[in-house]
């Protein structure tokens, strides 16, 4: 019974704050106008939080007129993750302006109830463009750079969607692509194949490209020539995956007792400056104990460049023995982990990756464990003396 | 056969146990034709001695040329009949002499000087004394006894000379032989076939086979009889029985019971690698026109390999029908899907995937599209702000979290300009819409860099019953892409008291 008021407690949160979504897709709709042009074109109303809810559906904009909505008013259930719905175009015979005339399809959700005291309650619509192009007189294209993940030589392409928006054909069009740096420096150039390209057609060039360069982020142009006009498009892109490197650890002047200190080499493959690199650090022995966890100072590492992060160890209270040394780099909203068997000895910490060994030795040994050394001496000499006095008693 | 005709030669071969012997092994080694004799005048066929009447007769030569009576012999099957003495011969009697001779049966030796024998240069005969010829025979003569005996028809005295002939025996040839498939794989079986020819009529042909993989037995031998001439799958090795790499041999060999060519072996097969085969795509969609995911994982079902080598995959993704001039052409993928690192732009795209053995690639997948469209899509993480009982002249806004203030999501593929309206909070006519009364501004979330600061309305701006741009450019990336939108409220003096309410409408589309 005392689960009752608990129960409407949480009834009573959930209701006084929902999350409520929207959605629609696509987003927007092209057409090439032709006159009295009728077509119908469907859109999807997502219910992204699968929640009943209602909804008006309604054009506006210059060609809201003519555009006829199938169904006015909606209803989407919880269990529908969307639902298609569409509208009919029926355009004019002309449209004055050459160009792009635009109407939005609107999809408003119908207000919920309103709650007491002073209270602003929100609901949400989501509108999807739909962009009549009337073709500009003459000739008159408009491209699309598509760009992918390259890596380094192997070969890839671009792709250049040629759009003819004019009324007259293109006779010859290609697509000249310069490349360029994060310096904003231009390092090469490359040229598509050649196409003609019909009024109000598309046509898709390709421009064959392997590269040669480092990895990193890149800047991609791409002018489209066509009857002695052009128009450009731009993309960034990247060669090959952003990932730092721990090329190795070392650990100087170490003494059993004292404080290690790890440094970590970390290099930067990428093109760019890696900004705010940091190393969290853990040492474990085989049964996963912890023995000490660090987060090292934030470094900024140089494009192609390399920066030593230092993590520190109290081994006051360690023993000699094999451990795990686990780095976890952080970077760019990245992690990348390594690692290491750590061999903790009196006078050196041995790291072993990949089947190489680094090792640093230090000059003596701690003095604390001199001490014991001659303590265990010590005490051996007097065990023996004391035996031999023991035995002379005896003989007496 | 050389041993055979050795066998016959008169001066050590006697008729009886021995003949006897002898006649059941060549019976049944060879094939039996119909030898046929007669006592005729004039010998068409071959003459093989005379006597002197039907019955109770002398007996001469037949290079003599005293009787008319003439012992005729032929073979029905067209096997040459002769008279030699020499050779693979039978020694059918001795004569006294060449001609008005008494006769004795060939294991006396009265006799010596002049026999009267029946060759064969292609069959082999096989004749007897007997009481009665066999069906199977054809009777010469009779005699009256074992030496200084007249001779007469069979029908004369009790011991007759009977005959049979038989056809040498030619062993089976191999004319054919032939392994299927010509290319081998591990989930295909390897078949021998043969075609076997013996010109014996009658003779039961047996192909034999013996199997080896790695040039090692496989299995026992295989035997089947064959039809003469007709080529017959003779032995399968079952795909079980080998492996990628395997080379295959077939021995064999074909016998007619009697004798065995010779052992042949077919040309060395070797199992080739079975490519893997061909993927079948699953997500996206094929044909799937409201597709929204900008990075989608690519998804398809394992291909499956008859050698079970470990797979990789390649994927090409294309903006062209036919999969040409990929964007991505990605190789060495071992797991059984793709996900595209960066956002794919709106278009259609269309994809295919094939597996690798590391060896041959399998066919490629269908080819499969998809639209990808984009899409707006906000999410408000909280639906209404409650500033509660409010004073005349009190002022309260969100930007101290209390109340909080709306928090807005772009949860679609593309960034996303907002615009806000509201209908009239107060009732008081100084404070309507469009007043310092009721206002708006858009604020940083958690999620900095969330939108365009300099773009959007980050001060306070009077709210309206018309849309008003609050926040441009809000990013769609999950890291970047929530916003605040506070709220400012203040009751005006003349407010009168009671619940205050208004309906806010926040309206998104694509920047």
């Amino acid at each position: 019974m005392k689960l009752k008021p608990i129960l409407l407690i949480i009834v009573m949160l959930a209701l006084a704050s929902q999350i409520y979504a929207l959605g629609i897709a696509p987003s927007h709709s092209d057409v090439i106008f032709e006159p009295g042009l009728e077509k119908t074109i469907q859109l999807k109303v997502i219910n992204n939080d699968h929640k009943d809810f209602d909804a008006v559906v309604y054009a506006e904009g210059d060609l809201a007129e003519y555009i006829t909505i199938n169904e006015p008013m909606i209803k989407l259930a919880k269990d529908q993750d969307s639902r298609i719905i569409s509208y009919k175009i029926n355009l004019p015979q002309s449209l004055e302006k050459q160009g792009l005339h635009e109407a939005r399809i609107i999809v408003r959700e119908i207000p919920k109830e309103i709650k007491g005291g002073t209270t602003i309650t929100a609901n949400l619509a989501v509108a999807s463009k739909l962009k009549v192009m009337v073709p500009y007189k003459g000739k008159y294209a408009e491209i699309k750079l598509f760009v992918t993940d390259f890596k380094q030589d192997k070969e890839s392409n671009f792709a250049v969607e040629v759009t003819n928006l004019g009324t007259e054909d293109i006779l010859e069009a290609k697509a000249v692509i310069d490349i360029y740096g994060p310096l904003n420096n231009k390092l090469e150039t490359i040229t598509s194949n050649k196409m003609s390209v019909k009024s109000k057609n598309k046509e898709m060039l390709i421009a064959k490209w392997t590269p040669k360069l480092r990895p990193g982020s890149y800047h991609a142009v791409a002018t489209l020539i066509y009857d002695e006009l052009n128009t450009k498009d731009e993309k960034s892109f990247t060669i090959g995956t952003l990932e730092l490197e721990i090329v190795s650890i070392s650990v100087t002047d170490f003494r059993l007792g004292g404080i290690a200190k790890f440094d970590i080499l970390v290099e930067n493959n990428w093109n760019t400056e890696i900004p705010n690199v940091f190393a969290e650090t853990t040492v474990k022995d085989n049964k996963e104990k912890i023995y000490t966890q660090f987060k090292t100072a934030s470094v900024n590492i140089p494009a192609f460049g390399k920066q030593e992060l230092n993590a520190y160890w109290d081994t006051a209270k360690v023993i000699p023995g094999a451990y795990k040394f686990d780095i976890v780099l952080n970077y760019l909203g990245q992690k990348t982990e390594k690692i290491f068997d750590i061999m903790v000895e009196y006078d050196k910490i041995t790291a072993t990756l990949a089947g190489k060994a680094i090792a640093v030795e230090g000059e003596e040994r701690p003095a604390l464990l001199k001490s014991i050394y001659i303590l265990i001496f010590l005490v051996a000499v007097l065990i023996v003396f004391n035996i031999a006095v023991y035995f002379k008693k005896i003989k007496r | 056969m050389e041993g055979l005709g050795k066998r016959m030669n008169n001066k050590k071969v006697f008729f009886g146990m021995g003949i006897l012997i002898l006649s059941l092994i060549v019976s049944s080694h060879f094939v039996d034709t119909s030898l046929s004799c007669s006592i005729v005048t004039t010998c068409p066929h071959t003459d093989i001695f005379h006597i002197s009447n039907e019955t109770n007769a002398h007996a001469e030569l037949n290079n003599n040329s005293n009787y008319d009576h003439k012992i005729c012999c032929n073979d029905t099957a067209g096997l040459n009949i002769g008279t030699s003495c020499t050779g693979e011969y039978y020694t059918l009697l001795h004569l006294s002499n060449q001609t008005n001779a008494h006769v004795e049966l060939n294991n006396e030796s009265s006799y010596n000087e002049f026999s009267v024998c029946i060759s064969s240069s292609d069959g082999l005969l096989n004749c007897s004394y007997e009481s009665d010829c066999d069906n199977s025979d054809a009777c010469l003569a009779s005699v009256s006894g074992s030496t200084n005996a007249h001779v007469g028809n069979c029908t004369d005295y009790t011991t007759k000379i009977c005959c049979n002939i038989t056809a040498a025996n030619t062993p089976p040839t191999i004319i054919a032989n032939v392994t299927k498939p010509d290319n081998v794989y591990t989930n295909t079986d390897w078949m021998l076939n043969l075609t076997v020819t013996d010109p014996d009529v009658g003779d039961t042909i047996t192909a034999y086979t013996q199997l080896y993989v790695n040039r090692t037995v496989s299995g026992s031998e295989h035997s089947l009889v064959v039809s003469d001439n007709v080529n017959t799958n003779v032995a399968n090795l079952s795909s079980s029985g080998f492996n990628k790499g395997a080379t295959l041999i077939a021995e064999f060999w074909a016998g007619d019971g009697i004798a065995n060519t010779t052992k042949y072996n077919t040309t060395q097969a070797t199992v080739q690698n079975s490519p893997p085969s061909q993927v079948i795509l699953s997500y996206p969609e094929n044909n799937d026109s409201f597709f929204t995911n900008r990075t989608p994982r690519f998804n398809w079902t394992a291909a499956t390999d008859a050698d079970n080598d470990a797979l990789t995959y390649q994927i090409l993704i294309s903006l062209n029908p036919d999969a040409s001039s990929p964007l991505t052409n990605e190789t060495g993928i071992s797991n059984e899907y793709y996900i595209q690192p960066s956002e794919l732009d709106f278009a259609t795209y269309y994809w295919k995937v094939r597996a690798n053995d590391s060896e041959a690639y399998g066919n490629w997948s269908d080819i499969w599209n998809f639209t990808l469209i984009p899409s707006v899509s906000i999410i408000l993480v909280n639906d209404s702000i409650n500033f509660g009982t409010m004073a005349q002249f009190e002022v309260n806004d969100t930007t101290n979290n209390h109340p909080e203030p709306f928090r807005l999501e772009n949860d679609g593929n593309t960034e996303a300009n907002v615009s806000v309206k509201s209908s009239s909070l107060w009732q008081s006519s100084s404070a309507q819409l469009n007043t310092s009364y009721y206002q708006f501004k858009a604020d940083n979330s958690t999620e900095t860099n969330s939108f365009s600061w300099i773009h959007s309305q980050t001060t306070w701006a009077y709210m309206s019953d018309v849309y008003k741009s609050i926040i441009a450019i809000l990013n769609h990336t999950d890291s970047n892409d929530l916003a605040e939108i506070d709220i400012r409220v203040e009751v005006a003096s003349d407010e009168p008291p009671g619940p205050k309410s208004a309906v806010l409408t926040f309206y998104a589309e694509e920047s």
